[in-house]
């Protein structure tokens, strides 16, 4: 395990995991960790300061920031998990159809990826919010179908690439069926690419979410989210200025430690290979 | 003549994708939960009873057959008709017209922002390579990246408008109003061209021309100036990409500081559900970045015969 002795030695790695680690499981457990219900207003204890009772002090209606910040984990990182992971389905299957299949299969999905991808991503979720209308459910819809051709081009060729090896040959030689060799041969063979793909576009994920939020297009209130809160934040910008602390630096961190994860995960697997130049040559 | 072949060749592609847009702009309409018609009548603060509704539909032409309606559409819109605005019964192509070029103006200067900064930047930080300053900086670009640009403006507008009350918070009155935002969505791009740049250029410090340079006594300012010129090259093609890019993103920039732009219009239309200017803004955006890489496309391999013999 090659892989996981570079990820041990690389300091920065182990942080990032951990404090991803730590935001995860204080989402999964929000309802046992947060010392108020972060919807329940309390309008005589608005703008608290930091207490032992609000230990991050209350927004403008008396709610209990810390609560809102953990409860927001729920929404805005689970709910970018989620939806990687709806991303990622969906491109597999259209990517290993179309690298699999061949042919007039392969033609067409690509020409579909051809048009989605001919202009960015926000473009399209920003239309397709429009068309549908804002709301959470919606919002997650578009950044899949905003964002699947991207993975299917890019496992497409990664399946092309493993398809002419020789233990492929010799599965379908020895009159596996495709299901079979795609299940035990292919899958894991291209899990390690979908793994770097999907931690390097978390938080791309988050931001995305969260902005769309911040505009008033996704989560609507008084559910807690760090972009949606960071919009009420900057409602109150001049008389309490703090309130846009926290849920803004929430993103940084997050969106950072996925950034930094992933391009360790990169240089751990194929150092010589990089997806992203976010990682320059030192 | 190969070069006419290839660009020939590239427009034709262009076709069945614009032709792919279109559709979808126009179908996503029909996924809607809510009835178009119902929309404008609503918006108009009509109330919806089924007769008004119906003559509704037949003045928005919702009566006709799907695919009808879509070559009625596309026609009018290659006419530059994309109808009229729900809300307030303007044409949409005038609204867009009016907030087409407050956009072009803030991005006009964010590329300038970006441009001097990452190019000024780069140079320093390559010629000073692993200097503590480069690496203070290039942490400083980093960790500024990393910043949501929603929060970075909101913090911006803290400092500046509010603090220290030098800029205007919010709208377009007079050459100030335009430097928060250019920042905040400068701020998003520069790390990337500033790397594009520095990498180069420490590339370019390895190439035999620079010893042959050095070995003829030539003086380092000189020297400099050929490596820059050779890695320049290289990154104002992906600053040129980058403009397609920064128009279409100024979406949560012009929202927070209130910029009336293209951005804006078209959020303020989600709200309102004003699907005309939401169908145009899709379709524009899309016909931008399709015109925008064919040009980038031809003009590298105008610059580089050996692209365009490739192809």
């Amino acid at each position: 395990m090659l892989f996981w002795q570079r990820i041990k030695s690389d300091t920065l790695a182990i942080i990032c995991i951990s404090i991803i680690l730590a935001v995860l499981l204080s989402g999964v457990f929000a309802p046992f960790i947060a010392p108020h219900d972060p919807l329940k207003p309390d309008l005589k204890a608005k703008f608290a300061q930091i207490s032992r009772e609000y230990p991050l002090g209350t927004d403008h209606l008396g709610r209990c920031t810390l609560s809102r910040l953990l409860y927001g984990i729920r929404t805005t990182v689970l709910l970018s998990l989620l939806t990687m992971a709806a991303t990622l389905s969906v491109g597999t299957l259209f990517g290993i159809v179309a690298g699999f299949g061949g042919g007039r299969v392969d033609e067409t999905v690509m020409r579909l990826c051809d048009i989605l991808l001919s202009f960015p991503s926000e473009v399209m979720i920003l239309a397709i919010v429009g068309m549908l209308g804002p709301g959470l459910a919606n919002v997650v819809f578009a950044s899949i179908a905003a964002k699947w051709a991207w993975y299917a081009r890019m496992i497409r060729s990664t399946v092309i690439q493993h398809k002419s090896k020789n233990h492929i040959y010799f599965a379908r030689v020895s009159g596996c069926s495709s299901l079979h060799i795609i299940q035990k041969h292919l899958l894991p063979a291209i899990a390690c690419d979908i793994t770097v793909l999907a931690t390097l576009d978390t938080g791309w994920v988050i931001l995305s979410i969260s902005g769309l939020s911040f505009l008033s297009l996704g989560v609507q209130a008084p559910t807690p989210e760090w972009g949606m809160m960071l919009n009420e934040a900057k409602n109150i910008m001049t008389t309490h200025p703090c309130q846009m602390l926290v849920p803004g630096l929430a993103i940084l961190t997050t969106v950072a430690s996925f950034n930094f994860l992933g391009d360790s995960i990169q240089d751990a697997l194929e150092p010589k290979r990089n997806y992203s130049e976010s990682r320059e040559k030192r | 003549m190969r070069i006419k072949n290839y660009l020939i060749q590239r427009v034709i592609a262009i076709i069945p994708i614009l032709i792919g847009i279109s559709f979808l702009a126009f179908f996503l309409i029909s996924l809607s939960p809510s009835d178009p018609a119902e929309v404008a009548l609503r918006v108009q603060e009509i109330t919806p009873t089924p007769e008004v509704v119906k003559s509704m539909r037949c003045e928005l032409g919702l009566d006709k057959p799907l695919l009808i309606r879509y070559a009625n559409w596309l026609r009018a819109s290659l006419h530059g008709d994309f109808g009229k605005s729900y809300i307030n019964n303007r044409l949409v192509i005038n609204e867009i017209g009016n907030a087409i070029p407050p956009t072009l103006a803030l991005v006009a200067v964010t590329l300038a922002i970006i441009s001097s900064v990452s190019i000024v930047a780069g140079i320093l930080c390559a010629v000073h390579e692993g200097s503590a300053g480069d690496i203070i900086f290039r942490g400083l670009i980093f960790w500024i990246t990393a910043m949501p640009s929603f929060w970075v403006g909101l913090l911006l507008m803290w400092l500046f408008s509010v603090k220290f009350n030098w800029f205007p918070t919010s709208g377009m009155e007079g050459f100030t109003s335009v430097i928060l935002p250019a920042v905040t969505l400068s701020l998003t791009y520069i790390s990337t061209y500033f790397r594009l740049i520095r990498n180069n250029m420490i590339q370019n410090k390895q190439e035999n021309y620079v010893l042959y340079a050095r070995s003829l006594g030539l003086k380092e300012r000189t020297i400099t100036r050929h490596i820059l010129k050779n890695s320049l090259q290289s990154s104002l093609t992906a600053l040129g990409m980058s403009i397609p890019k920064l128009i279409a993103g100024t979406v949560i920039v012009e929202n927070i500081f209130a910029w009336p732009g293209i951005g804006r219009l078209c959020v303020s239309a989600i709200f309102n559900r004003d699907y005309p200017i939401i169908q145009a803004y899709v379709l524009l955006m899309a016909l931008l970045f399709v015109v925008c890489s064919l040009v980038v496309d031809f003009l590298s391999a105008l610059l580089d015969p050996r692209l365009g013999l490739e192809v």
